[in-house]
């Protein structure tokens, strides 16, 4: 294989590997910033007066 | 709810979101180890091929991502039709999931589409069927990103997206069928066309691309998924933040 077929076909596989792993990055970035505004939600309600009053289901809806 | 309210409800979590997944992480270090492996036999094990030299090569990696595409965008219809009858969000979820990973990976076989055309037709694209369907394909898919991200009602929108994604589905077997029912230039692997002296080890290393690629698909899809359902537990805690404020500002309270 010569050198500028190698070099171009890893361009061609390096496209195949990177545009995967970018989605990956992003969707693993996303899922870690939602999952700690949602823990931080939990605990603030879980403080907050009334929040139970509010939604008396909402231990069933986590369960 | 402020940011700064969120910032003071508390410090770091006591683990991240993915860590909770064991399942999804081995299924990601398994389709990446599998993508390594098929991309590996592609380049050292597969013969090279007699008319079109090494650049053929690449029609591994591409024939894999176009399949991962037309699956996911299957996947994203069979998941319209069953919100449209069960009405249960997880169905569309599912489609959403599927449709931006069936994106990246479309987007990926047009790409590497157009680097294995340069070599062997002398152009980057041509406006044959098949190329110009995945297009517009592409485009029907980005629509239906756009569609999702114009309504507002969670009902509506993934009633409209199902419905949507059904019909954008048309857009699979029209590309799929484009190269035998008009004049192409694009190579046809089934019939032998396109001029392409396939052997079993082309064939051994193709099944170990598609292998790859469609668990890496459902690697990401299983991801994507985890991210939609916290997203929804999100909206729910935010409804449920709003009215407990509005009790603490009340005469009750």
């Amino acid at each position: 294989m010569s050198l500028a077929a190698l070099i171009y076909l890893v361009i061609a596989y390096g496209i195949l590997w990177v545009v995967p792993l970018a989605l990956l990055i992003v969707i693993l970035v996303r899922l870690n910033r939602v999952s700690h505004e949602v823990e931080a939600l939990r605990r603030r309600l879980d403080g907050a007066p009334g929040a139970r009053y509010v939604s008396p289901d909402a231990d069933r809806e986590e369960a | 709810m402020a940011k700064g309210d969120l910032a003071r409800a508390g410090t770091r979590p006591s683990s991240v979101a993915w860590g909770r997944d064991p399942l999804g992480v081995a299924l990601l270090l398994l389709a990446i180890l599998a993508v390594v492996a098929a991309s590996a036999m592609a380049l050292l094990y597969a013969p090279r091929e007699a008319t079109m030299g090494d650049v053929q090569r690449i029609f591994y990696g591409h024939v894999a991502s176009a399949w991962v595409g037309f699956l996911a965008f299957g996947v994203a219809c069979a998941a319209g039709i069953a919100y449209l009858v069960r009405g249960a969000r997880r169905w569309d979820a599912l489609a959403l999931s599927s449709v931006e990973v069936g994106l990246a990976f479309m987007a990926m076989a047009v790409i590497t589409g157009s680097l294995w055309a340069r070599p062997v037709w002398g152009v980057f694209w041509t406006w044959e069927p098949r190329l110009t369907i995945t297009a517009v394909q592409l485009l029907v898919y980005v629509a239906y990103l756009m569609l999702r991200a114009s309504l507002d009602g969670p009902e509506q929108r993934a009633r409209y997206a199902a419905v949507y994604s059904v019909a954008a589905f048309v857009t699979v077997p029209l590309s799929w069928f484009a190269i035998r029912w008009w004049r192409t230039i694009h190579p046809d692997l089934l019939t032998g066309g396109g001029g392409m002296a396939v052997t079993p080890a082309m064939l051994q290393t193709l099944a170990a691309s598609l292998a790859a690629y469609t668990l890496l698909y459902v690697a990401l899809v299983r991801q994507r998924l985890r991210l939609e359902h916290l997203q929804h537990e999100l909206e729910r805690l935010r409804g449920e933040a709003e009215d407990a404020d509005a009790f603490a500002s009340s005469p009750y309270a």
